[in-house]
């Protein structure tokens, strides 16, 4: 029974499939359009790949004030600290939800293992403490001069595997690393055998943590567009739960169903396969029922 | 919340704390494999000179956790046996 609108998503995936084909053009080689426009602003003139905009050394920086200068002093690196919060404080994480590459391939192969075989997390385990915890994990980690963002690296593994099947040593060389295991992890278990397949983006990704966070700040000031259910017109079906790849919805006896800001990456699936069209995708002036800036984690299961 | 008991919010708090734990651990014990060590070649590298630091980093989250948990079913235990006025 997943999704449980397919007819009316499927067009809404579609959109979604061209914008993470963008994602592809402007961060991806040989394309990487955006990391070379990036480049070219901070004055470098070298070869743009995904390493270039790294989503999580600058962010694994932030727990050492002593790389502060280094940040500011590139462009690329204020990427993931500074310009994709910035933009969900505003805008919620449309990046997870329209543009990540390494997020769209996981969740478009998920969709092609019958949902019988794959975990179904949605609604039941809360993954932004643990997504929180591994953001802390990581800083706290290069403080004693270990480097956990490298291992844990999804966002390269396609470019790292074309590299090495073309021969590249260092391609090569990634082949015989931990990365082998996490691409294991991120491709295999938490996408393929994962429903929604983003279990790795909703536990283990340091850039959605932060631009989750900077999404709920932006609710609480009352600045950030986000989705929104209108309780009178919601069935409480749970459509939005069973279609929610983030796991950001999740139903309670006594409330309809109610979604974590921390965790929603915007994608629209919840709203696009609502039958009662009952999620919108608001702006901040506008009246948000009282179920949707409620936390969601009360250490209760729905 | 007003009024809430000092090991209500504990136990309320308590699957955030798991949870975490649960990632901080991941992302130190994953900091000791292949490109998550800073030689680039596991722990062997350095002969595992690096252990001694990050072993009790290691434990730190579980610790941590294991700590607001108990401390959670004390004060249940305390707040269970005080006689009633």
């Amino acid at each position: 029974m997943y999704p449980t609108a397919y007819r009316r998503l499927l067009p809404h995936w579609a959109r979604r499939l061209v914008t993470a084909l963008v994602g592809v053009v402007l961060l991806y080689a040989p394309f990487a359009y955006l990391s070379r426009a990036v480049l070219r602003l901070g004055g470098q003139e070298k070869l743009a790949d995904a390493h270039t905009l790294c989503l999580r050394m600058p962010i694994q920086w932030l727990g050492q004030p002593w790389m502060y200068a280094t940040i500011f002093s590139n462009p690329a690196y204020l990427f993931s600290v500074a310009f994709l919060p910035l933009t969900a404080l505003v805008v919620g994480p449309v990046f997870c939800g329209w543009v990540c590459p390494a997020g769209h391939m996981t969740e478009l192969v998920s969709r092609i293992v019958p949902p019988r075989f794959q975990l179904d997390l949605s609604g039941k385990v809360n993954p932004v403490p643990v997504r929180y915890g591994f953001t802390l994990g990581m800083m706290g980690v290069a403080l004693v001069g270990g480097n956990a963002c490298c291992s844990f690296c999804n966002f390269t593994h396609t470019q790292n595997i074309i590299s090495a099947i073309s021969g590249d040593t260092l391609g090569i060389s990634y082949l015989a690393s931990f990365s082998v295991v996490s691409f294991l992890l991120w491709f295999v278990l938490m996408g393929l055998f994962t429903r929604g397949g983003r279990g790795w983006c909703n536990l283990l990704c340091p850039a959605g943590a932060l631009m989750g966070l900077a999404h709920k700040a932006g609710i609480a000031l009352g600045i950030a567009r986000h989705l929104a259910i209108d309780e009178q017109a919601c069935k409480d079906c749970g459509a939005c739960v069973t279609n929610c790849a983030a796991w950001a919805i999740t139903r309670r006896p006594e409330t309809r169903p109610v979604i974590d800001p921390a965790a929603c990456t915007i994608c629209g699936d919840c709203a696009k396969g609502c039958p009662a069209h009952a999620i919108h995708y608001v702006a901040p002036h506008k009246p948000v029922p009282a179920a949707v800036v409620a936390p969601v984690i009360e250490g209760e299961q729905p | 919340m007003i009024g809430e008991s000092f090991h209500d919010r504990l136990a309320r708090l308590q699957p955030r704390i798991h949870g975490l734990a649960i990632g901080a651990t991941l992302a130190v014990g994953g900091s000791l494999f292949g490109q998550g060590c800073p030689l680039s070649g596991g722990c062997v590298a350095c002969g595992g000179a690096c252990l001694p630091v990050r072993l009790p980093l290691l434990a730190l989250p579980l610790v941590a956790d294991a700590a607001v948990m108990l401390t959670g079913r004390v004060a249940a235990r305390l707040a269970d046996s005080k006689p009633e006025r």
